[in-house]
């Protein structure tokens, strides 16, 4: 694949100036806000971007040790391809943190969820999880 | 730091805490860099190392998140600001900084070396003990089972051995034979082909009286070599059992090591004045490798060309080939091709087309044993070759095997009989069967010279020729030749070649800039300029050949998708940019960044720069990344630029280039604060054309007020500016006031305009025209205080004109009262105190009203400002008011001050009119020499010195004071023939006091009421 304007989005952690993009992202999006504490929020976003874009797509992380548990991710509707492009680009940043692995707990009922997870490199575990390693 | 590889990899701090380092696989990254302390290991080894036959579609982002974590292990304490001093990147890999003594393994062979050079002693085994001590189980356990994980430990081993060996040598010197037995045995388990030990095994039997067991000793040390290896013991056991048969005491047996192959004179020939007629420029010591290859018919070699697409890896190898086949050696030459999967065996079918050309005959004997195989690679030959076909075999593996063995023995047999050249171009390429045949071909003990050219940066982690690079780049006949860019001179001669013209040296230098001396970047954009007949520096700054951008294309894809998207965005920020800026613009902070930038260190596309900045390898590089961005995102990234980075030069370079995303106005500002920051650093003409350029860029915003406001602020900056530099009235002065009429009538007054209103009023008071300046005043100003002020200035300027003093002392000090209580904002690019232009002017008016306390008082009241060109301005009025109070002393030390800062600050009129002023106090002094200087500054002045007539006042006045009086009447008389009009009739009783007419020069002294001049006739 040749260098293409597409992959230019990058991942980053969220910076503090831009959680009410956050917030109204995610109501737009349709998704609720997430009231869990310590939570550590990525976004994938266009870095020629406004301050104030909509990021391309949001994740939510709950570092515990060595383990980073995948808690939330999100796109706008009918963009399932970011999803991949998030988590993968998630696992290559969280990979120069001090975590070994990143573990997600799909949904029972969405398959769609361990679908994508699977695309972007996850492999489920005997106890129903889906992890990757760091 | 310490870090052990002899034993599971354990790194110890300073203070001896352990250090963590993770995972396996990072593990098995420090391992590599351990094992080889300050060598790089290329990205391409680290990953095939990690990895094996299955690295991960994200192998390079993974090894980079490892290095990462590594470094944070390795050195806790340091910034982001910090790069890395311990775990280092550099093209096309990582090392390990760190001092040799540092790693076990390196201390333990220097001491093995030491004891062999000290000879035995009680030392000597005192320090190998030490050593062997070290080792705290089988080494670099982290490493996988590649060729060279395998070679390197088995050098460490090696190394233990004959630590062991040694020691056991020295205690056989020094009489301590029962050590020897129980340390021997030991090694023997482990190593039982080594025959020195079973030879110090049995010295040691024997000489602790087991004469017997000795004998019995090289018994199973016999028995397991025939049985084993199907060898008999060598010469020196065989002796040594002999002695032992014979006498109670026989010395150690020498059993002397296999000599290596010396490579002495190899490099004689180096950089020996090869010539390079074959299209080459520079590559001196490559070319004299490459001769001195060809002219080792007798040897086989493998030479591994390596470098960056175009750095000349095919030219060089084009070359050997021509070389080789003008000696008469027959050659065969392929390519490796960029395909999915790669074309199987084509290169070979290259090879063996070529050297069928080349040598029918020979290519048919030398495969007469195994039939026409050449043909089954390439079905050309079947008819070229008079062999007949291979007999056809139903097992697919028996025939591959016979395919490869049958290739090379044919080949080998061929090389026996010439010399055999084979070249592999592209071998990064290479399908997995070619890579195959290449890795048994290029063996040691074949008499053909194998050249293989690849692209390390390049190297898949999973492609063929990765996997086998290491073992090639391990043997012994291997001559690595990796390729850097041309140095200048190179540059200049091959931009003569390519042009046929001569090349300006400047051209040169941003050739060498842009492409880095890689030829191939160098060639293409050569033959663009060349075709355009421009050779000039500006064009070679601005192209970028296609075929360039779709080499560096390819090398950018390599990388993770996060490095690709942050080095977009760096290449806004240029060719050097600061990390911390690309922190602003990402929203990363500067370690993740580095981490992420580390992929496109190590394969060479950014290098490091001063702390805290990258830079790209090449500027065509930079340009690539930027010019595949499309013009939208390029102009948003450089808004984002612009608010991260603090310099208005920088900003405004950003914004400029912005121009579609953001408001003209906004990049006008931007270059206004830009022309000041010139104008400070005295770049006067960058400044100028910062301005003119905003002014121009303003024509694309709709006319409003705040467009109109912005013009006037940047036209009364290009009239300061024109004064500064061309002269008061000027016509480039003229043509910006008038410009700027219109818009001062139609302007809201705000202070905004204060700047433009005051200049416009000056610029028409000094032109003579003051009614226009108090009509403008006092129309653009309204009930403005401080439009008021500005009136009433420029009306005392009027009355001072019209020899009015009285009037214009009530003008100017009405100004002064009215001043708000805060000070009046500076005036822009000279950072003018307006306060200073009321103050000033009255203190003269004052001073030639003869109140000189009062025209003190008003000079003090100016604020100092640290600006050049305020503090000229002051000092010169200062010293026109110690002229008029006859102070020859202070006005030479002013003037002397205004002429420092006229001459820095490169303005020539101040520097005239101080000069003058300097002359006249020199000559009131009595030096002569101060005439000269007057004269000079009037020389300088031209005829704008008829303006100011008071200076040709000082001049007459000066020679007067230095005893030419008759000179002095004359030039007085000289002023008074052509005529003195408005202020220049002040001059009018000095004059008349030089030329000795004292009455009349009283009688019009006391006419204009100009008390200083009264003073200077009546006491004079």
């Amino acid at each position: 694949m040749l260098f293409t304007v597409n992959a230019l989005m990058l991942i980053r952690r969220v910076p503090a100036g831009r959680d009410a993009v956050t917030r109204r992202v995610l109501a737009e999006w349709k998704n609720s806000p997430l009231d869990e504490p310590a939570l550590e929020w990525w976004e994938l976003v266009d870095p020629a971007g406004e301050d104030d874009q909509p990021p391309g797509a949001l994740a939510a992380v709950h570092p515990d040790g060595d383990t980073v548990r995948l808690v939330f991710f999100a796109t706008p509707p009918g963009r399932r391809d970011r999803a991949v492009q998030l988590l993968i680009a998630l696992v290559d940043a969280l990979r120069a943190t001090s975590a070994r692995t990143l573990v997600a707990t799909p949904p029972a009922s969405g398959r769609d969820i361990a679908d994508i997870l699977h695309e972007a490199g996850f492999r489920p575990l005997a106890n129903g999880l889906e992890a990757v390693d760091l | 730091m310490e870090f052990g590889i002899l034993g599971p990899l354990e790194v110890v701090t300073g203070d001896g805490a352990p250090v963590d380092l993770g995972t396996p696989k990072q593990r098995a990254v420090l391992a590599m860099l351990a094992a080889q302390p300050g060598r790089t290991v290329s990205v391409q080894r680290l990953v095939e190392e990690l990895w094996a036959d299955e690295p991960p579609e994200r192998a390079t982002a993974s090894l980079q998140a490892y290095v990462s974590r590594l470094r944070r292990a390795l050195e806790p304490g340091r910034t982001s600001r910090d790069r890395s001093a311990v775990l280092v990147s550099r093209a096309p890999g990582y090392f390990l900084s760190v001092p040799n003594e540092a790693v076990d393994a390196a201390r333990f062979a220097a001491a093995v070396a030491a004891a062999r050079s000290d000879g035995p002693s009680e030392a000597t085994v005192r320090s190998l003990t030490a050593a062997l001590q070290l080792w705290r189980g089988d080494p670099l356990p982290e490493l996988g089972d590649s060729p060279l994980a395998r070679a390197e430990r088995s050098r460490l081993q090696e190394l233990r051995f004959s630590a062991i060996e040694e020691r056991s040598a020295a205690l056989l010197a020094l009489d301590r034979p029962a050590e020897v037995v129980f340390a021997s045995e030991s090694v023997l388990a482990e190593a039982p082909y080594r025959e020195r030990v079973w030879g110090q095994l049995m010295l040691g039997l024997h000489r602790t009286g087991r004469r017997a067991e000795a004998l019995a000793t090289y018994g199973r040390a016999r028995t397991r070599l025939l049985e084993e290896l199907g060898i008999e013991p060598g010469p020196a056991l065989q002796d040594l059992v002999e002695a032992l048969h014979r006498g109670p005491s026989p010395a150690e047996p020498r059993v002397s090591a296999i000599s290596e192959m010396s490579d002495e004179g190899s490099r004689e020939d180096a950089g020996g004045g090869v010539s390079h007629e074959a299209g080459l420029v520079g590559r001196e010591r490559e070319l004299a490798t490459v001769e001195r290859l060809l002219g080792e018919p007798a040897r086989g070699a493998l030479l591994l060309v390596s470098g960056s697409p175009g750095i000349g890896k095919s030219a060089l190898l084009d070359h050997l080939a021509e070389r080789a086949a003008g000696q008469g050696a027959a050659v065969g030459a392929g390519t490796g091709v960029d395909g999915v999967p790669p074309p199987v065996f084509l290169p070979w079918a290259q090879i063996l087309r070529g050297l069928a050309g080349n040598d029918r005959q020979g290519l048919t004997e030398a495969f007469a044993p195994h039939g026409n195989l050449p043909a089954v690679l390439d079905p050309t030959l079947a008819e070229r070759l008079p062999l007949p076909a291979p007999e056809r075999l139903a097992d697919a593996e028996l025939a591959r095997s016979r395919l490869y063995r049958g290739l090379v023995d044919g080949l080998r047999r061929l090389a026996e009989r010439r010399r055999v050249v084979i070249v592999v171009d592209d071998a990064h390429w290479l399908d997995a069967p070619s890579t195959v045949l290449l890795t048994m071909i290029a063996e040691p003990g074949s008499r053909a010279l194998v050249a293989v050219g690849y692209r390390e940066a390049e190297l898949a982690a999973g492609a063929p020729f990765a996997k086998t690079l290491g073992e090639l780049v391990a043997q012994p006949h291997t001559v690595q030749m990796p390729l850097e860019g041309l140095n200048r001179t190179e540059v200049a001669a091959l931009a003569r070649r390519i042009a046929e013209d001569s090349v300006p040296d400047e051209t040169v230098d941003v050739l060498v800039d842009r492409t880095g001396g890689n030829p191939f970047f160098l060639v293409e954009l050569l033959q663009v300029l060349a075709a355009e007949h421009a050779l000039d520096p500006e064009a070679a700054r601005d192209r970028v050949p296609v075929r360039v951008q779709e080499v560096v294309r390819r090398r950018l894809a390599r990388l993770p998708e996060q490095a690709n998207a942050v080095l977009a965005v760096a290449s806004v920020l240029g060719r050097d940019f600061d990390v911390t800026a690309l922190r602003e613009m990402t929203g990363i902070d500067e370690l993740d960044l580095y981490d992420t930038l580390d992929t496109a260190l190590v394969s060479g596309i950014l290098t490091e720069g001063d702390p805290g900045r990258l830079r790209f390898s090449h500027d065509l590089v930079r340009e690539t990344a930027y010019l595949d961005q499309g013009p939208l995102r390029r102009a948003r990234l450089h808004a984002r630029a612009a608010k991260a980075l603090a310099g208005p030069t920088e900003q405004a370079a950003h914004l400029r280039l912005a121009l579609p995303v953001v408001s003209p106005l906004d990049v006008a500002r931007a270059m206004a604060a830009a022309a000041g920051e010139a104008y400070d650093r005295t770049a006067h003409d960058t400044a100028r054309a910062l301005l003119h350029e905003a002014v121009d860029t303003l024509g694309r915003a709709p006319v409003t007020e705040e467009r109109d406001v912005l013009e006037l602020d940047l036209r009364v900056r290009l009239a300061y500016l024109h004064q500064t530099i061309d002269g008061y009235l000027e016509p480039p002065v003229a043509e910006q006031f008038a410009r700027m009429a219109p818009l001062l009538l139609r302007t809201r007054p705000t202070v905004a305009i204060l700047p433009a209103l005051w200049g416009y009023a000056s610029f028409h008071t000094a032109s003579g025209n003051h009614d226009r300046a108090v009509e403008v005043a006092r129309s653009a100003g309204g009930a403005e205080p401080w439009a008021r002020i500005v009136a009433d200035v420029h009306e005392g300027h009027a009355a001072w004109t019209a020899l009015d003093l009285p009037g214009a002392r009530r003008l100017f000090e009405r100004a002064v009262e009215a001043l708000p209580a805060e000070d009046l904002p500076l005036f822009p690019i000279v950072h003018w105190d307006p306060v200073a232009g009321i103050r000033a002017p009255l203190a003269l008016v004052c001073a030639m009203l003869g109140d000189h306390d009062a025209a003190r008082a008003h000079l003090r009241a100016i604020r100092p400002r640290p600006e050049p060109f305020q503090r000229m301005y002051v000092s010169h009025y200062a010293a026109i008011v110690a002229v008029e109070r006859a102070d020859p002393a202070e006005a030479a030390a002013l003037s002397r001050q205004s002429l420092a800062l006229a001459e820095r600050g490169g303005n020539p009129e101040y520097r005239a009119f101080s000069q003058i002023h300097l002359g006249w106090a020199e000559a009131a002094a009595g030096a002569p020499d101060g005439v000269a200087r007057i004269e000079a500054g009037l020389a300088a002045l031209g005829d704008n010195a008829w303006r100011r007539p008071r200076l040709f006042m000082l001049h007459a006045d000066a020679l007067l004071a230095t005893g030419a009086a008759a000179r002095a009447a004359s030039a007085a008389s000289q002023v008074l023939e052509r005529g003195l009009t408005g202020e220049g009739r002040y001059m009018l009783p000095d004059l008349h006091r030089i030329r000795g007419d004292v009455r009349e020069a009283e009688r019009l002294a006391r006419e204009i009421g100009y008390v200083a001049a009264l003073r200077r006739v009546t006491e004079g």
